[in-house]
């Protein structure tokens, strides 16, 4: 890989996506910049996770594009789908093996470094559980493996779907803090959705608000908290009740 | 501020990107073969079954004093040939339920794998598992009926590399129709490639096929195997012409295949499928 100027880390541009009895994406873009960690967020249904799956290569648009770094997933997979990592309650590992070896596997996928195994195993305190079968771990601790695998490659962009969801309010801070060092460390690139809007307020440089496949809100959570809420004040509450009015129509 | 972008790849790091992944993936079914007593059991139980059920049935005909020169080559052979064509395609088709029944498919696919490299991987494993299959059961066939599978010698290899292409494509079929309409289709794992029997002369000559199933079977490349198979057991000559036959359908069939594995991995993305199959 070499270096040329400025990309952003993902650029989403006039996204649609039609299946045969739903429109899921109506034109949404936006970009992830470099080293910012951006919340996609919205009600079930809004098209979160479909836009995820056509960043990830798994669902074509009907139109539009999407480029990792500059390289489109669908034109050229290997060079889009190596820059990052994706984690999601939905994607598991197999169950039957054991961490250490569905890790070993996911290295050989993505062409990780020797010894990232272990190491991403250390990171995420799993090394006890190495020799665990995947579908023996409890679900916060397979939420974590999904972290290690995603980190294996050291990716430049991280796709995070919900990657606290299953984890205790202790385990779930770690994590965040965690998440948030290896931003500021490696210069990771974050997009990442979640329900949860005290922990969007934590962690998040800007946010998007996907409704009816469609971008609605769009800033920071402060800018946006201001223009949906009318308030200076921002706080878990304020991205609470901001979620809530996108969720039921009221922001157009 | 400079960003990294991402460059395309040489064809050399392209290259040995895809032998890395295919190991990855070849390395995991090893791995589940290892991890999963079903899977073992699944490999060899049938195919051990098969080899003394028909093993019997061939020593109770020849002592019946039917006019069955060979009987044991003809049957025991058969049986196992049989089996090493079931093998190849159910492994193609049961390693893709394996990630469909793990809900792992997405993970896999969102990798940097390419849909070519993941059933190429795949088919190679069938390869190592045939070879675990017929090691086993040869070694069935010599122990209780004193029978050795590979008294055909070199001869044997056309006969099983023809039903090793055959089995690939019979998996490779089954893969795009489970992928296609979902894992509730995944029974065409095992029903598939055993709609084939009737007309793949497995047990009998295709001389006792009505005249619509000998039409049939002259476009199934089983059946030129088992001919030419029965042929060299019973005159010791080697039927060409018939693997030649086999060979040209084989490559046939398994490029249409390969081409609509790719036509409904390219349906599954436009249609969102690969997420949605459980």
């Amino acid at each position: 890989m070499t270096l040329t100027p400025v990309q952003p880390a993902i650029r989403v541009s006039e996204l649609v996506k039609r299946f045969p009895h739903t429109t899921a994406l109506a034109g949404v873009s936006f970009e992830l910049r470099r080293g910012e960690v951006l919340g996609l967020l919205g009600p079930n249904g809004a098209g979160k996770t479909t836009t995820l799956h056509v960043l990830l290569g798994l669902v074509m648009p009907t139109s539009g594009s999407v480029r990792l770094l500059g390289a489109d997933p669908f034109a050229d997979r290997e060079t889009a789908l190596r820059q990052v990592g994706f984690t999601s309650p939905e994607a598991l590992m197999d169950w039957r093996l054991t961490l250490r070896e569905n890790l070993r596997v996911y290295a050989g996928l993505y062409g990780a470094p020797p010894g990232a195994v272990e190491r991403a195993l250390e990171l995420f305190a799993l090394a006890p559980h190495a020799r665990t079968k995947f579908g023996d771990l409890s679900l916060g601790q397979q939420m974590r493996a999904g972290l290690a695998r995603a980190l294996l490659h050291d990716p430049a962009i991280l796709v995070l779907d919900e990657p606290t969801s299953s984890l205790d309010p202790d385990v779930a801070d770690k994590t965040r803090k965690l998440l948030l060092r290896l931003r500021r460390e490696r210069g990771l690139s974050i997009l990442y959705t979640s329900h949860n809007m005290a922990e969007v307020e934590e962690v998040c440089d800007r946010v998007i608000f996907l409704h009816l496949g469609r971008v609605v809100a769009e800033g920071t959570p402060l800018e946006v908290s201001k223009r949906v809420l009318g308030s200076e004040d921002l706080d878990a509450a304020a991205m609470e009740e901001v979620f809530l009015r996108i969720s039921r129509g009221a922001v157009a | 501020m400079t960003a990294a972008v991402a460059v395309p790849l040489s064809r050399g790091v392209r290259t040995a990107a895809s032998a890395r992944r295919l190991r990855a993936l070849v390395l995991r079914y090893l791995l589940l073969l290892r991890r999963d007593a079903s899977r073992v059991i699944d490999t060899f139980q049938w195919a051990l079954i098969d080899v003394v059920i028909w093993g019997f049935l061939t020593l109770y005909v020849a002592g019946s004093g039917a006019q069955l020169p060979n009987a044991l080559a003809i049957f025991l052979g058969a049986v196992i040939l049989w089996n090493l064509f079931f093998r190849c395609s159910q492994d193609v088709s049961v390693s893709f339920l394996d990630d469909v029944w793990a809900r792992s498919l997405v993970t896999v696919f969102a990798s940097p794998l390419k849909v070519w490299e993941f059933a190429a991987a795949i088919m190679l494993l069938g390869l190592v598992k045939l070879a675990l299959t017929l090691v086993v059961m040869a070694a069935a066939a010599w122990i209780l009926y004193a029978f050795d599978f590979f008294e055909f010698g070199f001869a044997l290899v056309p006969f099983i590399a023809n039903l090793v292409l055959l089995g690939w494509t019979v998996g490779l079929v089954s893969l795009a129709l489970i992928l296609r309409f979902g894992g509730r289709w995944g029974i065409l794992a095992w029903s598939l490639p055993v709609l084939l029997m009737p007309f793949a002369s497995v047990f009998y000559p295709e001389s006792v096929l009505p005249p619509f199933a000998r039409a049939i079977a002259q476009a199934v490349p089983a059946n030129h195997v088992f001919e030419g198979m029965r042929t060299a057991a019973s005159s010791g000559e080697i039927a060409w012409g018939r693997l030649a036959l086999a060979s040209a359908e084989n490559v046939v069939y398994l490029a249409l295949a390969s081409a609509l594995v790719a036509w409904v991995f390219r349906l599954a993305l436009r249609r969102g499928l690969l997420p949605k199959v459980h």
